[in-house]
């Protein structure tokens, strides 16, 4: 334990004198006061969501490279100064070597973490503070940013199943106009392809003065407590240049028993005398004072919303739009420090990858080949976004995408800043989920291989 | 089975260094064997290139054999325990720049898990020992090669090692320095532990080893005993002392008509370079020290010494006899069994280092000349007998 404790002080020094390291923090000490003190946005909402953004994500990216960097040098350089040579004939076994050295290298990156993002809330509650905003300006910031609401995504649909109808209805078309069956393979990928981008998009669209409902499951009944929903809706079509003013009028959906007792009937309750006007493709939040009252005893609850377009154009909300209902669950603070959380496994794995490249390669080797696998993770993370419904290139670039992800790290699932900005509760499966995905599948493997290499392999040798 | 006091046993060793694709590109330690003995120093001595620091890499685990066997300690060198015991001075003091001398040993020391308290006796001692107490608050970085060397040497002192593998010790450091790694050696012998010197510079070798080993191109061409190895049966050498040049024309002329040998060399014994740079500078530090570099440092660290006050005042003494001999007027005539004897009466059985070691009460200065005399007394009538 004292030899362990003895290196990772030791990392922290050499860390510490590291010019790159300086130069990384100078950056970082003027990213964390500058953006919160200079961010101005056309209202306060904005001014704090784009604080948010900008400032942890420049955080998160300015440490992710020191701890990678860092990683690397601190193993690959020990080796190629040969003062590994010094450290491995003493009676520590080379796994604590390792394990010591990833732990000063996360210890030096936490501690900037923990120090930055202190003064990124610092100042922002600071600017808030003061008089620069307007009581309701205030008021709505704390509804919708400066809190922590759990969100409900609406039931979905079994669109796999819907394109499958959709196939056999057009195959059945084709049969009675007589046509040849389809049996080439890429025109039946196309047409599966087209029925599932069909069958959303069925799924999305809202005819003029239809009522369309979602439900939620899973609420917490009996609250009386307000209840936000939250979603963006497109008019005509899912372009976002030819966007214009709509309406639609929200409502909650129940079920009563009729007078005589013996039927039971549905009815809405409108949320509004009149229809809500939004900007089509951009996010509408609304506030629903005692929304929780709508909640069934079993947790249920069913939303409705009606196409009220001055065009009568069709509406559509997309299966990532929600409608998103959200529910109050505690403070802003609280939802900071799991942002934080996130942040901190994001370097625990970033300063692991870099120990194990280090590790086992010369010191630029490991960088080159750190900075490339977290580069792939984004690559991979960009072409399995690829829409899939569109070309041939989102298919092969979704299904490559997805496969190399397997393997590598996505980076950008640390970052749950956007979340944070949006008020909505970082929940601990979603840290649990993406740090066993990310840490503790994909990383956590590579880095015991280097590491059992590296205990296996050669110190005093050539190095590659 | 390796006997109890084996330390060290090398069967067939071989190391093939091959580049990326695997294919040899230098075959650095070529079958070699050797073993070595608790109590024994022993050099591994070979021009540059022949493979003695291949040869150590591969006793400590940072390099693999290509073939052969090596065992420390009766176990693998990659075993965690065995390196409890090793000290080791690689070629070069690979070293934290941004360590002060003092944080530097102390780290070394928390890498064997001494506590606290242990290292900063041990610190304090080893920085004597090498000279570098002054220097103790200084960075590494602005070190000197020799004093970067001094520190290297400490840092495979500070766990009191039983088997010490020192890289070409001397390389680098002025011959005071060299003086003192020589009696450092010569101390820890008499402790029984054991140490393998490797070194290009045979003179750093000749005064502490009993046995050597003389690699080149990776094998060794010459191994035994250093006293085996250095005496030339087949010459004799003369001393005489006070003879005039009309003495050396007789004696020529008496040894080319009785004696059946071939034309002999007359001369006077020389001291060594070495021997009147040593004294220049003994005489300088008497006078006043002044060097901003490594002094030369004071004795071996007290821990290491694992000998009572006593034996340490005899070995003092036995210093001084020495140096008495080596100022003597050429016409001294020397004993050649006493510093044998002195040896064989100091040398004790080692003391495990965690075992304190019993304070004496120190006598006075006569009583230990008186008690020389008589074992110097004893040993002449011995070699006499
Ligand atoms: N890492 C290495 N890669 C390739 N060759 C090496 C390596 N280390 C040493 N050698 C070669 O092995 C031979 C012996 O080197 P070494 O043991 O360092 O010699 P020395 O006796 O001077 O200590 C030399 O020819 C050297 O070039
Ligand atoms: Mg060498």
């Amino acid at each position: 334990m004292r030899a362990f404790s003895a290196i990772v002080l030791l990392t922290i020094r050499s860390a510490v004198r590291s010019r790159t390291l300086q130069a990384l923090t100078l950056l970082l000490a003027a990213w964390a006061v500058l953006i919160p003190y200079t961010v101005t946005g056309s209202d306060v909402m904005e001014f704090a969501r784009m604080t948010l953004l900008y400032s942890l994500s420049g955080i998160t990216a300015i440490l992710g490279m020191a701890a990678l960097w860092l990683g690397c040098l601190a193993l690959s350089s020990d080796i190629e100064d040969k003062r590994a040579h010094m450290v491995a004939t003493k009676p520590v076994p080379r796994i604590a070597i390792f394990c010591a050295k990833w732990a000063g290298v996360f210890t030096v990156a936490l501690t900037l973490l923990i120090v930055s993002t202190a003064a990124v809330y610092a100042t922002m509650m600071y600017r808030i503070s003061r008089d620069e905003f307007s009581e309701t300006d205030k008021a709505r910031l704390r509804d919708e940013v400066l809190v922590s609401r759990k969100s409900f995504y609406p039931r979905r649909a079994d669109y796999a199943r819907r394109a499958e109808e959709i196939m056999r209805e057009s195959a059945n078309k084709r049969i009675a106009r007589g046509l040849p069956e389809e049996n080439d393979l890429n025109a039946t990928i196309r047409t599966r392809r087209q029925a599932l981008s069909k069958a959303m998009s069925e799924d999305s669209a809202m005819d003029f003065q239809r009522v369309r409902l979602w439900f939620y499951d899973g609420l917490e009944p009996d609250t009386k407590g307000s209840m936000f929903i939250r979603t963006r809706v497109f008019a005509n079509s899912l372009s976002r240049e030819t966007q214009q003013q709509t309406r639609i009028l929200l409502g909650f959906a129940m079920v009563r028993k009729s007078e005589d007792g013996k039927s039971e009937q549905a009815y809405i309750i409108p949320l509004s005398d009149v229809p809500e006007q939004l900007t089509g493709g951009a996010v509408f939040e609304r506030k629903i004072p005692n929304g929780g009252m709508a909640v069934t005893s079993d947790g249920r609850l069913a939303l409705a919303v009606i196409n009220c377009d001055p065009n009568k154009e069709t509406l559509y909300i997309q299966p990532g739009d929600g409608p998103i209902v959200m529910i109050p669950a505690g403070g802003f603070l609280r939802n900071y420090l799991r942002a934080t959380l996130c942040m901190a496994v994001a370097l625990l794995t970033l300063s692991g990858l870099g120990c194990a490249f280090g590790a086992v390669l010369s010191t630029p080797t490991a960088i080159f080949m750190a900075v490339s696998y977290v580069l792939l993770g984004c690559l991979a993370t960009f072409v399995s976004s690829q829409d899939f419904y569109e070309n041939d290139f989102g298919v092969v670039g979704h299904h490559v995408g997805n496969g190399v992800l397997k393997v590598v790290i996505d980076l950008s699932e640390f970052d749950q800043t956007e979340r944070l900005a949006r008020g909505e509760l970082i929940e601990w499966k979603t840290i649990g989920d993406l740090s066993g995905r990310n840490f503790a599948l994909r990383a956590l493997p590579l880095v015991a291989l280097c590491a059992l290499l590296y205990r296996r392999r050669e110190l005093a040798g050539d190095v590659q | 089975m390796s006997a109890p006091d084996v330390v060290v046993e090398v069967v067939g060793l071989t190391k093939v260094f091959r580049d990326f694709w695997g294919r040899p590109r230098a075959r650095a330690v070529d079958g070699i064997d050797f073993t070595l003995r608790r109590g024994e120093v022993t050099g591994l001595l070979g021009p540059n290139g022949s493979g003695k620091s291949t040869t150590v890499k591969m006793l400590l685990g940072l390099l693999y054999p290509t073939a052969g066997i090596v065992r420390v300690f009766g176990s693998s060198p990659r075993d965690v325990a065995t390196k409890k015991m090793i000290g080791y001075l690689p070629e070069e003091s690979y070293l934290y720049r941004y360590l002060t001398a003092e944080e530097t040993l102390d780290f070394f020391g928390s890498l064997f898990g001494l506590s606290r308290s242990d290292r900063r006796d041990r610190t304090a001692q080893l920085l004597k020992m090498v000279g570098l107490e002054h220097a103790r608050k200084r960075r590494i970085g602005e070190f000197s090669k020799g004093m970067t060397r001094r520190i290297g040497i400490a840092q495979a002192m500070i766990n009191d090692p039983d088997l010490l593998i020192l890289d070409e010790p001397t390389s680098g450091l002025d011959p005071i320095g060299c003086r003192e790694v020589k009696d450092l050696i010569l101390k820890l012998r008499e402790r029984r532990k054991t140490v393998l010197v490797t070194s290009h510079l045979l003179g750093d070798v000749e005064d502490v080893c009993d046995k050597a080993m003389i690699l080149y191109g990776g094998t060794i061409r010459a191994e035994g005993r250093l006293d085996e190895l250095l005496t030339r049966r087949e010459d004799v050498s003369v001393t005489l002392g006070g003879l005039d040049d009309t003495g050396i024309g007789k004696l020529t002329e008496w040894m080319k008509t009785n004696l059946p040998c071939a034309i002999p060399e007359f001369g006077h014994p020389r001291r060594s370079l070495e021997e009147l740079f040593l004294d220049v500078v003994e005489r300088a530090r008497t006078e006043r020290r002044s060097t901003s570099g490594a002094e030369s440092g004071s004795g071996v660290a007290q821990y290491l010494d694992g000998k009572s006050e006593v034996l340490n005042s005899l070995l003092a003494e036995k210093t001084i006899d020495r140096n008495a001999k080596r100022n003597a007027p050429d016409d001294a005539v020397a004993v050649p069994t006493t510093d044998a004897a002195i040896d064989d009466i100091v040398r004790e059985p080692a003391t495990p280092a965690s075992k304190p070691i019993p304070a004496e009460p120190t006598p006075d200065e006569s009583e230990i000349a008186g008690r020389l005399d008589e074992l110097l007394g004893e040993a002449e009538k011995e070699s006499k007998r």
